[in-house]
C-alpha cells in the first residue's frame, strides 16, 4: 500500500525540483548586435574635432561705393517726330457706271432640229467567235455509267499476298445430284404484244357534251330506258361533290367563343320561370354567310315539362335569329366545320343569380 | 407491357374521340344569358266599326300595362312603330318589326255590338316569322272591357313564358285611412292592378288577414267585432257574412282555405295555448292539428292539400315547420338566423314565401319546402304578410314606414327577387291575399 505513496512522493519531488532547477522559468536573453570599437587618443580626439568644426559667420561685407552725381549733365536735344507721308485715297473720284453692252448683236439661239427619226446607226460588226488555240492538255472524257453492249472481261485484281497461308481447298470428289420436284403444268403468263399504261386505260367519267334541251310537249312523254339513264347520270352529275369531312384546320377556341358570345348575348333568360329549369340543344345548317339556313331544330332537352321546354326551345331560337342580323362572323374559309352547328343553352348559372 | 398497350389504347380512343368530335357539327355551349325585358310590339287594336273606337286604344294599353308591368316586357313605343297594322287579317310584315327590335308583335280586332264586345289577337314571334300558337276571341260585355283585356294578356304572357298570367286576378286587403293611432281599417277588393277598387266592410271593427276561397268567390278574415278576433266568412257577391268560429273564452285567428273549399285551416287560442285546428265550413266540426304549449299559427296548406306549413315557436324562437294535413309530427325547415313566420304554399307548389326578421330588418323570402335554397327578396322597416299570385310567379306583401307617419301600402316582387313595385291604391292597404284567376 505504500508503495503507491513512495513512488508518488518521488514523482513530485521530481517534478518539484525540475521546476525549481531545470530553468523551467528562466527566459532566453535576446539576441544583441556586436560592434567593433578602435581605442585613440586624445590629440587625436582633438584633431578629428578641429576638422569638422563648422565655420564662423562673415559679419563684413565689402559694400561698393556709389558714384558722385556731375552737376553739368548735358542736354539732350529732341525733336519732333515728322509726320508720316501716305497716300490716301481719293473718294471724291467717282467712278464712271459700268457701259450697257450693246445687246443688239444678240441673236436667240436657234433651237435646234429634232426629229422622231432614229438616227442611222451603224450596226456593230457580228460577235464572231475565235477558236483561240489552247495549250492546254486536251479533257479526257468522263467514263460513262452504263453497260458495254458487249461483256468485257473484269480487270484483274490487284495482287495481294495475304500474311495468313491458307490451304488450297479440294473439290469434292463426288459432286451431289440435285434433284427437282416435279411441277404441274401451269398456263402461262399473259403477254400482250403492247404495254397500256394506267393513264390510257382510266375511262372519263364525265359527260362529254351537255344534255339537249327538251322541248315542252303537252303529251306526256313515254318513259323510256335511255330517257331515264340521262335523268340519273344528270342527277348524278347534280349531286354536291363537295366531301363530307371537313378538310383544314378546325375552328379555334377564339373563333368558337366569339360565335358563343355573338349568341348569347341575345339570349334573355327568364331565371323565375320554369324554363328556367330546363336545358335545350337546338341544330341548325348555316349558309356560307353565316345565317341560319332552314329551321332550327330542337334535338334534346333536359330539366322540364313539355310547355316548359317549348318556352326554352323558343327562347333558343329567337337568340340565334334576332342576333345572326346579316350573319354571324365566322372564318369562310372553314366553313366545313361549321356548316352543321349544335348549340347546348344551358340555364344553370342564370338560375343561381 | 400491359400497360404501355393499355395507355396506348386509350391514347387512340381519345384521338379517335377527338377525330370524331371534329367531323361532327360544331358544339358549343353557352351558359350565360341576359336578364332583360323582352321587347313587343302592341299596335293600337282595328275598330272593326265605329262604336269600337273607343276600345281599340284602351284595350291595347291596358294589355300593355299588364306585359310591362312584370317586367319581363317592355314595349317599343308607337312611334317606333314601322309598319301599322290596319286590317287584322292582314300579313304581318315581320322586316319591318325586326328592323325596330321587336321579338314579339301583338294584333288585334275589336268590334261593339250593342252591349257586346267582341275581342280578337294574335301573337307573332317575330325572329321566327310565325305566329304563337292560335289566334283568340273573346266575347262580353262592354263593362268588362278591362277583364278583356287582362285576359288578352293573360294569354299572351303564356304562350311567351310558357306559363299561367295573372293578369285575370282579383287581390282582397284591409285598406287602411286616417292617421296611425286612429286608423280605419276595412275590408276591400280590387283588380290586381289597383282597379275596380271596392268595400266589403265598414270600419266599424278591425279586421285582419282576410283570404281568398280557392274559386275566389269567398273570402275568410278575422275581425274584433266581438272584442275578441273571431274568424269570419263572407261572400264577395252578396257581401253577406257569418260568422265561423264564436267560442266563449276562445280566440280565433288566421283562417286561411283547404285547396277542396270545403274545410278550412284556422289557430284557436284555449286557456292561453294557440293551436292550429281544420274546420269543417258546412259543420263546423273542429279537428286539432296541433297540441304543443307553444305557439302554432298561420297554417297554409301546399296545393295537393296534403302537408301544411306553419309557424310555431316550439323550438324557443319562432320557425317554420311542416306536418301532414291531418297533422302528425311535424317536421322544422327553416334553420337561419333570425324569427320566420306567415308561411304561404305556392301555387306551384315549389317554394314557401314566409316573412323574416333578422337584426331588426324584416324580409319577405322564400325557400324550398324543405327548406333549402332560402333566398330573400325584399329587406325594409316592416314587410309581412306575403301572398302569391295565381301563376306562383309574384308575390304581393305589405310594407309600412318608420315613424309616427308611417303608412302600410302593397308593395309586388317577382320570385326572382327583381322588379319590385308598389301597388297603385287610393289609400294605404295591407294584409292582402292574392285570388285565384277568374274564371
Amino acid at each position: 500500500m505504500h508503495i503507491g505513496h513512495y513512488i508518488s512522493g518521488a514523482a513530485h519531488v521530481g517534478v518539484i525540483g525540475w521546476v525549481m532547477f531545470g530553468g523551467v522559468f528562466r527566459s532566453d536573453p535576446p539576441p544583441f548586435e556586436v560592434t567593433g570599437v578602435s581605442v585613440i587618443t586624445s590629440e587625436q580626439f582633438d584633431a578629428l574635432n578641429a576638422v569638422q568644426r563648422a565655420p564662423g559667420p562673415e559679419t563684413e561685407v565689402d559694400v561698393p561705393v556709389a558714384p558722385e552725381l556731375r552737376e553739368d549733365v548735358p542736354e539732350v536735344p529732341s525733336q519732333v517726330d515728322r509726320e508720316v507721308p501716305t497716300d490716301a485715297p481719293d473718294n471724291a473720284q467717282v467712278p464712271e457706271p459700268d457701259v450697257t453692252p450693246d445687246l443688239s448683236d444678240l441673236q436667240a439661239p436657234q433651237p435646234s432640229d429634232v426629229t422622231d427619226d432614229a438616227p442611222d446607226i451603224e450596226a456593230p460588226a457580228e460577235e464572231m467567235a475565235v477558236l483561240i488555240p489552247r495549250d492546254e492538255v486536251r479533257p479526257v472524257l468522263r467514263p460513262a455509267d452504263r453497260v458495254a453492249p458487249e461483256p468485257v472481261a473484269p480487270p484483274e485484281p490487284d495482287v495481294r499476298i495475304d500474311d495468313a497461308v491458307r490451304e488450297a481447298t479440294v473439290p469434292d470428289e463426288q459432286p451431289g445430284e440435285a434433284v427437282e420436284e416435279p411441277q404441274d403444268a401451269t398456263a402461262p403468263e399473259a403477254a400482250t404484244t403492247e404495254i397500256v399504261t394506267e393513264a390510257k386505260d382510266q375511262v372519263a367519267l364525265a359527260p362529254k357534251r351537255s344534255l339537249r334541251p327538251v322541248l315542252r310537249t303537252r303529251s306526256q312523254p313515254k318513259p323510256s330506258v335511255s330517257a331515264g339513264a340521262d335523268a340519273a347520270v344528270a342527277a348524278a352529275l347534280a349531286e354536291d361533290t363537295t366531301p363530307s369531312v371537313p378538310s383544314g384546320p378546325p375552328l379555334s377556341q377564339g373563333e368558337k367563343d366569339a360565335l358563343r358570345v355573338s349568341v348569347q348575348k341575345c339570349w334573355v333568360v327568364d331565371v323565375g320561370s320554369q324554363s328556367a329549369n330546363v336545358t335545350v340543344t337546338v341544330g341548325m345548317s348555316m349558309t356560307r354567310e353565316g345565317k341560319v339556313d332552314g329551321a332550327i331544330k330542337l334535338l334534346s332537352s333536359e330539366g322540364g315539362d313539355e310547355r316548359a321546354t317549348k318556352t326554352a326551345y323558343e327562347a333558343a331560337r329567337r337568340a340565334i335569329l334576332r342576333c345572326q342580323k346579316g350573319g354571324y362572323n365566322l372564318p369562310i374559309e372553314k366553313y366545313d366545320h361549321w356548316r352543321d352547328i349544335e348549340i347546348t343553352f344551358n340555364p344553370e348559372k342564370m338560375r343561381l343569380k | 407491357m400491359i400497360r404501355v398497350l393499355a395507355a396506348l389504347l386509350v391514347g387512340l380512343f381519345v384521338v379517335g374521340q377527338a377525330a370524331q368530335a371534329q367531323n361532327g357539327p360544331l358544339r358549343i355551349e353557352i351558359t350565360d344569358g341576359v336578364v332583360e325585358p323582352l321587347p313587343y310590339a302592341v299596335p293600337n287594336f282595328v275598330p272593326e266599326n265605329s262604336a269600337s273606337g273607343g276600345y281599340a286604344k284602351e284595350l291595347a294599353r291596358v294589355i300593355a300595362s299588364d306585359l310591362s308591368g312584370t317586367g319581363l316586357f317592355r314595349e317599343i313605343s308607337e312611334k317606333a312603330h314601322i309598319s301599322k297594322i290596319t286590317n287584322f287579317a292582314s300579313p304581318v310584315q315581320f322586316a319591318d318589326w325586326k328592323a325596330v327590335n321587336a321579338q314579339a308583335l301583338i294584333t288585334g280586332a275589336v268590334k261593339v255590338s250593342g252591349n257586346q264586345l267582341e275581342v280578337k289577337f294574335r301573337v307573332y314571334d317575330v325572329f321566327a316569322g310565325q305566329e304563337l300558337g292560335n289566334g283568340l276571341r273573346f266575347k262580353g260585355t262592354v263593362d268588362g272591357w278591362r277583364r278583356m283585356a287582362h285576359k288578352v294578356a293573360d294569354a299572351v304572357y303564356s304562350r311567351i313564358t310558357g306559363e299561367g298570367g295573372y293578369f285575370d286576378s282579383r287581390v282582397v286587403f284591409v285598406s287602411e285611412t286616417g292617421p296611425k293611432n286612429d286608423r280605419k281599417k276595412r275590408l276591400a277588393i280590387m283588380d290586381y292592378d289597383g282597379a275596380n277598387l271596392q268595400y266589403l266592410t265598414d270600419s266599424s271593427a278591425i279586421v285582419l288577414a282576410p283570404r281568398f276561397s280557392p274559386m275566389g268567390d269567398k273570402v275568410l278574415y278575422t275581425s274584433y267585432e266581438t272584442g275578441f278576433p273571431q274568424v269570419y266568412i263572407l261572400d264577395v257577391g252578396s257581401v253577406k257574412r257569418r260568422v265561423l268560429h264564436n267560442e266563449e273564452g276562445s280566440m280565433s285567428f288566421a283562417p286561411r282555405f283547404a285547396p277542396d273549399g270545403k274545410s278550412l285551416l284556422l289557430s284557436i287560442t284555449r286557456g292561453g295555448n294557440t293551436d292550429i285546428f281544420k274546420m269543417d265550413i258546412a259543420s263546423g266540426r273542429q279537428t286539432r292539428l296541433t297540441s304543443s304549449p307553444a305557439i302554432d299559427t298561420a297554417p297554409s296548406f301546399s296545393p295537393d292539400g296534403s302537408q301544411i306549413v306553419f309557424e310555431s315557436d316550439r323550438s324557443g324562437s319562432q320557425q317554420l315547420y311542416v306536418m301532414p294535413a291531418n297533422g302528425g309530427e311535424p317536421r322544422r325547415i327553416s334553420f337561419g338566423q333570425g324569427r320566420y313566420g306567415t308561411p304561404v304554399w305556392s301555387p306551384r307548389g315549389d317554394l314557401v314565401a314566409f316573412t323574416k326578421q333578422n337584426k331588426g330588418r324584416f324580409h319577405i323570402g322564400v325557400m324550398r319546402t324543405d327548406g333549402s335554397e332560402e333566398r330573400l327578396l325584399t329587406a325594409s322597416f316592416l314587410d309581412e304578410g306575403p301572398t302569391w299570385a295565381p301563376n306562383g310567379r309574384v308575390i304581393m306583401f305589405t310594407r309600412e314606414t318608420q315613424g309616427a307617419n308611417g303608412s302600410a301600402s302593397l308593395f309586388s316582387v317577382d320570385v326572382s327577387g327583381r322588379n319590385l313595385k308598389k301597388v297603385k291604391l287610393a289609400g294605404g292597404g295591407s294584409d292582402p291575399a292574392w285570388s285565384p284567376l277568374q274564371k
